[in-house]
């Protein structure tokens, strides 16, 4: 069974406007999803309705087997941690504790329980020595540590993330792989919502393509590879690194080193 | 209480003798309909006055708005005509008062149907506002909308970590609103400074005066529309203080 | 700008005020007309402070204690101020949204030229060919905030045009494009220079973008110039020195199979399926 299941889903935000048409896809437990498409394809409203959001027009979307109209956000978030885009944006507190320990109160956590994760996470996430300070004063890099640790803290088993590598630079995207490989390791199904097709090569084993609304594309990161007129169907243009991983699998390279890929190993540095 | 009453003063494009007018006439036209609908309780000036917007919401094709903004309003006016009925008693005036408040809400409505945002910023800039002043008027109106979806945003991210908004007493839901107005605040403050910082950057205030490349022309319909509300006043002014204030209930009794 | 220098730094040190720490380190840089200068370094390490410092924002906007000397065509920026500077600079900064101030697309366009008090004609033809140049002719009467992302960056750059600088300066403009409009982005900006004659420093992180059509890469690392040359001696640099650059994959795979590949021997060959053989040979060792 799987984690998140969209069967069939229609959005839109006012009539005669269809953000999302007839969106069917599945989420598994412990695996990583890349949901790819152009700007404006409706990727962000997808995941607006993993959480509760939104609501479908038409459809529905099940987490757990249960169906998200029949809760309540809060009640997804808690199995559900969506992490938008540029989420320094919603920072309010004087202190990164206290920024942790927002989501975790919200879910139910005692103060007992909110500092044990706020300890485990600021520790995981390299911000130990910032507790005390201000969100404000964090740099780009630990602002986004924060932002995602703040997530984490009440543990969620779905994480996804709204375009996480737009604004931040290369040591930042690495950190974001090596993260998704970690939470991958523990169990966790994450998703990626990104436009950066290398970046979703190296942090996914399963992909979807959306364009105008309507799922293009969605099955393993290996079988997307072996077709690149998926991605011209999906109105997105190949990258060097996906072209070539398509040549080696059409010469019968294995595929042990595509579903993520790893480039390094490609590389022969392995 | 439903904000859809708003969509009868959002702009509109389209062509109609009203919307050719100068942005100057229409405000000159609404304020003096205004004030004189504000200024009075008599009845025929008042059926006058709601004649003369009608006409305009009906040649400015905004008639259809309106009405649903009048709908959205209703409860405001039974509310006037309540408050009126308890205070005089009397049924015919609170009647007016409540046609007045049409009035002037009608008054108000056609110029913003038929005034794009952009012809109102070169209204006041021309009327003798300071360009500063103009300006910020200007990039105020820019960025409502943008603001309005950055508190959706923010709204949506607080409530992915488990906010609950809008549950508990007064106290308890202010404070719920913190992690979301103290975010929207710091980044409308930070968008001011980049703001300043793209507007230097675009020569603003390098000279003392600048030139306006698009500017505001009166033109004969203006001439005419404004010799008509020369004289309407002028009638007002009249009948208001040469003639005898109307009485329904004695020309009710009369016939 | 007698010597043709566009941009001059001597010994350019600043730190913000109320910051200890030094945004820019003894900065030396001289960037003659008609270059494209790709400049790129990790976050927080000054690619903003010096592209602030080209346009005046630095020190004019951002006081603090700027040291050395810096003259940007013709201007000595520490003497000079952010208007008039403006009208020999561009600067398109990161967030296309905050640099459109009108109504309207052309109303936008025309704020530049309307400051500087040209006369009419002259706005109304600038407006006409920045529209044209940018290719918004069709989206002049629309609000900024109805466009999407890449026409309101496209609005945002059309504005500076229209002040028709001789110096443009970019700060990561491709960041929230996607992959089709990023490129067109790069086909795009290489028409523009080639029409303006225009000198362009663009501050970038998708390096792979860019660095074939840039003729010059600076990495920027805490506040001074770790690297300048031509981007793929810049990159070999980096490389050989294990320091972190978003390295293309294009020029990875070149630098690791290159010599393996006929006709790549002095730079990267954009056909990936060159690479196949090698790969899968060396697979099989």
């Amino acid at each position: 069974m799987a984690k998140i299941e969209v069967i069939d889903v229609d959005f839109h935000y006012e009539p005669g406007r269809q953000v999302l048409k007839g969106v069917s896809l599945e989420v598994p437990s412990g695996s990583s999803t890349s949901i790819m498409g152009p700007n404006g394809s409706g990727k962000t409203t997808l995941i607006k309705m993993f959480n509760g959001l939104l609501m479908p027009t038409r459809g529905k979307i099940l987490v757990d087997a249960l169906g998200t109209s029949d809760t309540t956000v809060s009640r997804l978030a808690k199995k559900v941690g969506v992490i938008f885009q540029n989420p320094e944006k919603s920072f309010f507190s004087e202190t990164v504790r206290e920024e942790i320990a927002f989501g975790p109160k919200n879910m139910g956590f005692t103060d007992a329980e909110a500092d044990v994760v706020v300890n485990d996470v600021s520790t995981k996430f390299g911000l130990k020595d910032y507790l005390s300070s201000n969100p404000f004063d964090l740099s780009g890099g630990e602002k986004r540590r924060l932002s995602i640790a703040s997530v984490l803290a009440w543990g969620p088993e779905v994480i996804i993330m709204d375009e996480p590598t737009v604004g931040l630079d290369y040591q930042y995207r690495l950190f974001l792989i090596d993260l998704t490989q970690k939470l991958r390791n523990e169990g966790k199904s994450v998703v990626m919502v990104t436009h950066d097709v290398d970046f979703a090569l190296q942090t996914s084993e399963r992909s979807v393509l959306l364009n105008e609304g309507s799922v293009t594309w969605h099955g393993n990161l290996v079988d997307l590879l072996k077709s690149p007129s998926a991605f011209e169907r999906a109105n997105m243009s190949q990258t060097f690194l996906s072209s070539l991983c398509h040549d080696l699998l059409s010469s019968g390279a294995s595929e042990r080193s595509f579903a993520p890929v790893d480039v390094s190993s490609l590389l022969g540095e392995a | 209480m439903s904000l859809a009453f708003l969509r009868a003063y959002r702009f509109s494009k389209l062509d109609t003798p009203i919307h050719r007018l100068d942005p100057r006439t229409k405000l000159l036209m609404s304020v003096t309909f205004t004030l004189l609908g504000v200024t009075t309780l008599d009845p025929i000036e008042i059926l006058a006055l709601l004649l003369i917007q009608f006409a305009i919401l009906i040649s400015s094709r905004s008639l259809a708005f309106w009405l649903r903004s009048i709908r959205a309003l209703t409860l405001f006016l039974v509310l006037i005509l309540v408050m009126q009925m308890i205070t005089t008693g009397n049924i015919l005036q609170s009647v007016y008062f409540a046609l007045r408040f049409v009035v002037v809400a009608s008054a108000t409505s056609w110029f913003f149907f038929t005034t794009s945002p952009e012809d109102l910023g070169r209204a006041l800039e021309q009327v003798g506002v300071s360009a500063d002043i103009a300006l910020s008027f200007t990039l105020s109106m820019r960025f409502i909308p943008v603001i309005a979806e950055e508190f959706q945003s923010i709204f949506d991210a607080q409530r992915a970590r488990g906010l609950e908004v809008g549950k508990g007493g007064l106290t308890e839901r202010m404070k719920s609103m913190l992690p979301i107005l103290v975010p929207l605040f710091v980044g409308v403050i930070r968008r001011t400074y980049e703001i300043a910082d793209a507007l230097e950057l675009r020569g603003y205030g390098a000279l003392p005066s600048k030139t306006r490349w698009k500017v505001l022309k009166l033109r004969r319909l203006d001439a005419i529309v404004l010799l008509m509300l020369v004289v309407l006043v002028a009638v007002s002014i009249y009948y208001r203080v040469f003639l005898p204030p109307f009485d329904l209930a004695t020309l009710i009794m009369h016939l | 700008m007698a010597n043709g220098l566009v941009v001059s730094l001597r010994d350019i040190s600043f730190s913000y005020q109320g910051s200890p720490r030094p945004a820019l380190e003894r900065i030396n840089l001289d960037i003659k007309g008609g270059e494209f200068v790709l400049v790129t370094g990790p976050s927080g390490s000054g690619k903003t402070s010096l592209a602030r410092l080209v346009t005046g924002l630095i020190p004019h906007s951002y006081p603090g204690n700027l040291s050395g000397s810096a003259t940007v065509l013709g201007e000595d920026v520490a003497k000079s101020n952010v208007h008039t500077l403006a009208q020999k600079v561009g600067f398109v900064l990161q967030n296309p949204e905050n640099q459109l101030f009108a109504l309207t697309v052309e109303d936008d366009v025309a704020f530049g030229p309307e400051n500087l008090a040209l006369p009419r004609e002259e706005i109304v033809d600038r407006v006409d060919w920045s529209l044209s140049l940018t290719g918004l002719q069709d989206q002049r009467l629309r609000p900024p905030f109805e466009l999407s992302g890449g026409f309101q960056q496209r609005a945002a750059i059309a504005g500076i045009l229209a002040m028709k600088p001789k110096l443009l300066v970019l700060d990561e403009p491709t960041s929230s494009l996607d992959s089709v409009a990023a490129r067109n982005f790069v086909k795009f900006l290489t028409k523009l220079r080639s029409e303006l004659q225009a000198t362009a420093v663009v501050i970038e992180q998708r390096l792979e973008l860019f660095y074939t059509v840039a003729n010059r890469m600076l990495v920027i690392k805490e506040g001074s110039i770790a690297v300048d040359d031509n981007p793929l001696s810049a990159l070999d640099y980096c490389l050989e020195n294990k320091l972190q650059a978003n390295y293309p994959a294009s020029y990875l795979f070149w630098k690791r199979y290159g010599e393996q590949v006929q006709g790549a021997r002095d730079k990267p060959v954009s056909e990936p399926s060159a690479y196949v053989g090698p790969i899968l040979a060396r697979g099989r060792r």
